[in-house]
């Protein structure tokens, strides 16, 4: 579905990525992890056509998407929710949902409208919240808004930038569940994760990225049992591995 | 000095303030979408001005046809305003984007004068010269028009960030540009938007002042200078403050000259400029941050 082959980025002088390749495919929730600054969200930022790749090409849906817009990549499916959730906080909760359809065609308002409704019915909180500012949210539900406005775009293919930052570890793991549910339902998901043991328990799949660079891919399985994983990400010390 | 006195300056200051008031908020528009004070703001009063004395004198049209083209020809400028110049700059920094509109305004006044020539263009009352009273002030029935067509607009303005989408995505944009991209809003045709609303504005504003004031080539230069003081006054960014430090701004004015000396008029919008930006620069309204 999604196919990234040796991608270069930078910021300015700084180069953020160096040959990234990695590819999704349809029903797959594939994880990305990796340190602060390893260039996790950078990737996703070049996906969704906010940064242009420097050199390396992006295929989505078979299709060429390199030098895509962010308004035509969204259109084509691709749902970026980015990290500190990033919502309208001066506009209504409904406001940031409707906001989130805004790329889709004024002929399908009556689609829009109901997956208004769905989005309430998955998170009844907004819907009790719909006519008060988004910024007065608690951290957990301005991350469900960011999550429901991505959604109304109608994506193929979900991209979560750190969800579960700065949430109560109940609440991040509810939400990861979501996740999941989402999954089920037929959608895509690439999830960017500093929890790496999180990220990795709801994967199918792994990349552990390193100043820039995929150093280590695969299932989600190996990764967890992986002892170079288990030392940088999942917080295991040096001992237990060798005992 | 009497009490009538003072409420003659008043009502007169109400006036010139209800077109500050619009020229604030096409201020705060274009301000709202890109971070840049758009200093062609005033030619596109002076633009709805002349074209309207135009094509009443020249051309013969109604009064109300003037005045639709007018506003059509000013938004049709700023949008090649936008295009032409902000567009193709959108990668420099604000500071070179506010020195290219000082540019364009420069251009669209040079412009007009080549067009238009020196000379002051009058353009006739709406509805007669006729005073009316109002508890022993005199003011003109043009007056009205220019308060009416302030509320008018501001109600549209107001009707149109509130209830439409286009509206919110421009909202958006202004608080989080970054995220609005995300949703698929592009963020050059919000700043497209957001100039053609400022010159339509704009222009509204020079229709209904031509007749008290007469429209002229250079006249855009002050009353921008004036409406940029009233939208710092009520919080730039802030469409409803921009309204009110308009009022505020024209009340002063007329206050001032009428008690202190007329002398003094101009100079009054940027003694009360300076004494915002020392004691309170985000203006009456205006919160910190850019948020409208």
């Amino acid at each position: 579905m999604l196919r990234l082959t040796s991608i270069d980025a930078s910021y300015g002088r700084v180069q953020a990525l160096r040959g990234i390749s990695l590819h999704v495919g349809e029903g797959e929730i594939v994880t990305l992890i990796g340190a602060n600054g390893a260039g996790k969200s950078t990737t996703l930022e070049v996906i969704s056509g906010l940064i242009r790749a420097g050199s390396g090409t992006i295929a989505f849906d078979d299709q060429d998407v390199t030098s895509w817009r962010p308004g035509r990549l969204v259109r084509a499916g691709i749902a970026h929710v980015p990290e500190g959730r990033e919502i309208f906080g001066s506009l209504t909760v409904e406001d940031n949902l409707m906001l989130g359809s805004y790329s889709r065609p004024r002929s399908e308002r009556e689609q829009i409208a109901s997956d208004l409704q769905a989005q309430y019915e998955r998170f009844p909180r907004l819907h009790e919240r719909r006519r008060q500012l988004a910024g007065s949210l608690s951290g957990g539900e301005q991350q469900m808004l960011a999550l429901a406005r991505g959604l109304m775009s109608r994506p193929k293919l979900l991209m979560l930038d750190e969800p579960s930052l700065g949430l109560a570890p109940i609440i991040a793991q509810q939400f990861l569940a979501e996740v999941q549910k989402l999954r089920e339902e037929g959608l895509t998901v690439l999830l960017v994760e500093q929890n790496a043991r999180a990220a990795l328990r709801i994967a199918d799949r792994g990349y552990v990225v390193e100043t820039g660079r995929i150093v280590l891919e695969g299932t989600a399985r190996d990764l967890l049992d992986n002892p170079e994983v288990q030392r940088a990400y999942l917080g295991r010390a040096y001992g237990e591995i060798w005992e | 000095m009497t009490a009538v006195q003072v409420w003659q300056f008043f009502l007169s200051g109400l006036t010139t303030g209800g077109t500050y008031a619009l020229i604030a908020l096409g201020f705060s528009l274009v301000y709202n979408a890109t971070g840049v004070i758009n200093f062609a703001q005033g030619e596109f009063v002076m633009l709805g001005g002349m074209i309207t004395a135009t094509a009443i004198a020249a051309w013969g049209l109604p009064l109300w046809l003037a005045a639709l083209i007018a506003v059509a020809i000013t938004t049709v400028v700023g949008l090649v305003l936008d295009r032409a110049a902000i567009r193709p700059a959108r990668h420099s920094s604000v500071v070179v984007l506010i020195i290219i509109t000082v540019g364009a305004s420069i251009f669209i006044r040079g412009l007009a004068s080549i067009i238009w020539g020196p000379n002051e263009r009058p353009l006739p009352a709406f509805s007669g010269e006729a005073p009316i009273v109002i508890f022993g002030a005199t003011i003109t029935a043009q007056s009205l028009w220019v308060l009416g067509a302030t509320l008018v607009t501001a109600l549209i303005m107001w009707a149109i960030f509130e209830y439409t989408i286009v509206g919110k995505a421009m909202r958006a944009c202004a608080i989080n540009p970054h995220a609005a991209q995300l949703c698929g809003i592009e963020l050059s045709r919000m700043v497209s938007w957001s100039f053609a609303l400022a010159a339509a504005v704009g222009a509204i504003a020079g229709i209904v002042l031509a007749p008290i004031t007469m429209a002229q080539y250079n006249v855009g230069t002050m009353l921008g200078l004036k409406g940029f003081c009233a939208a710092i006054l009520g919080g730039l960014g802030n469409g409803l403050g921009g309204i009110l430090g308009g009022l505020v701004l024209g009340v002063l004015e007329a206050l001032g000259a009428g008690l202190v000396s007329s002398q003094y008029k101009d100079a009054i919008a940027f003694i009360v400029l300076i004494i915002v930006l020392l004691i309170r620069p985000s203006g009456l309204l205006g919160r910190e941050g850019g948020d409208p």
